[in-house]
């Protein structure tokens, strides 16, 4: 089974939908529809959606666009949090947190109707953001 | 400050339309409804770049997309079990709109000659979820055979005259050239389709050069090239409702919703026929 299959599973209970896969190259893990499995050309570049990476600073790491997809299907160590919230997540503002039923590491973050919406690293009670610099929105006054 | 309306298309992979609508209201949007296309919306009431900024934005709900480029796509109407192929798909505005239709299974082959715009491409790929698409980075008009595909988008690269995008001012040389590329990537295409297979090229420019005269000379070297309907009642109806412009000649269409556009839809016969 692939490293970072076993990892979501054992650290979010996330199981993959049946007709996906991942493929790992290098330190990318992509996670695609098994029917373009078969297609292959010599100037592919990449298939599916870049679901993660194997090493990084806090061990394996989902991709944002990978919670967003699947965080729904989480089922241990997510954080539902309100709209203040994941604006303060997608404005790189740490976020406290009272949730003692997830460990210290990486938490996913769900919107209160379940949906998966950005991933954080915990440790106690403070949440740091992890979501790329690219995906931060302009905020025009800090909360 | 207001600005002249916007539209979006719904992803329906990540939302559905009424909360997209219930939240971009609450933020101070007026989002209306097109009646032909459940999954667009116009959008007006803030500054435009605002709309590039917002949390749903980032979670991937919306793609900010011209309603004409919207058309193509849905002609085109890729199923889950399509084997279809992008010919010159970057940005990824088609793509990403195909994958919704297919309810991210099948085949998208995405693919673009531009080896810098595949950036993009990949990272609205992955903004959208976009899970049955592979990236490839082919000149289309040598692009390899093996597969044959059931259905081909060749949204060509064009003038771009009358698209919102704004247009310079272009030769007749530059214009001839165009058509000649277009040409060759529009046969290409049609040498990739399975039998029975669709093809909708599309531009959005209103050079009969690279609109009638290229589908024309497809259908002069390819004798199993047929024309089909475009679908052109979805366009009609709503170019109808605006008081704008839209018409057909021979089932290939022109229209001007926001933008002008061109498409037409080609089926494959067998070589028998």
């Amino acid at each position: 089974m692939s490293k970072f299959v076993e990892f979501i599973n054992h650290r979010f209970g996330i199981a993959l939908p049946k007709g996906f896969c991942v493929e790992e190259r290098k330190n990318n893990v992509y996670i695609l529809c098994s029917d373009i499995l078969k297609v292959d050309y010599g100037r592919m570049q990449r298939k599916g959606m870049l679901a993660g990476k194997l090493n990084t600073l806090y061990g394996i790491k989902p991709s944002l666009n990978f919670v967003l997809q699947f965080g729904h299907l989480a089922s241990k160590n997510f954080i539902d949090v309100g709209m203040r919230d994941l604006h303060k997540a997608y404005s790189n503002i740490p976020i406290q947190t009272n949730c003692e039923s997830c460990s210290d590491g990486l938490v996913i973050l769900k919107t209160t109707d379940g949906k998966g919406a950005g991933i954080s690293l915990k440790k106690g009670t403070y949440l740091k953001p992890l979501i790329p610099k690219s995906r931060l929105i302009a905020h025009e006054k800090r909360m | 400050m207001d600005f002249s309306r916007v539209s979006i298309r719904v992803n329906c992979l990540r939302t559905e339309p009424r909360e997209l609508h219930d939240a971009l209201e609450s933020q101070g949007y007026a989002v209306d409804k097109v009646s032909w296309y459940d999954c667009a919306y116009t959008v007006s009431g803030r500054e435009e770049k605002s709309l590039g900024r917002t949390i749903e934005y980032q979670l991937g709900h919306y793609y900010i997309q011209s309603l004409s480029s919207m058309v193509p796509a849905m002609i085109l109407a890729p199923k889950p079990n399509d084997i279809v192929l992008d010919l010159a798909a970057a940005p990824g505005s088609k793509t990403t709109q195909m994958s919704m239709h297919m309810q991210n299974r099948g085949v998208i082959v995405a693919n673009d000659s531009s080896y810098m715009r595949l950036k993009s491409l990949g990272s609205h790929i992955d903004r959208l979820g976009v899970l049955n698409a592979c990236i490839t980075n082919y000149d289309g008009r040598r692009f390899p055979s093996g597969i044959k595909f059931t259905k081909i988008l060749v949204d060509a690269p064009c003038s771009s005259i009358g698209s919102r995008k704004g247009c310079i001012s272009h030769s007749e040389n530059r214009i001839r050239s165009l058509a000649r590329l277009q040409t060759s990537l529009i046969l290409r295409a049609f040498d990739l389709l399975d039998d029975g297979g669709v093809l909708v090229y599309s531009t959005c420019t209103t050079t009969i050069d690279e609109n009638e005269d290229v589908v024309a000379h497809l259908l002069a070297k390819r004798p199993n090239a047929v024309i089909a309907d475009a679908g052109s009642d979805i366009v009609f109806d709503y170019a109808r409702g605006c008081g704008q412009d839209a018409h057909i000649n021979e089932n290939v269409v022109r229209y001007e919703l926001d933008e002008a556009f061109f498409v037409a839809k080609i089926v494959k016969g067998s070589n028998d026929e």
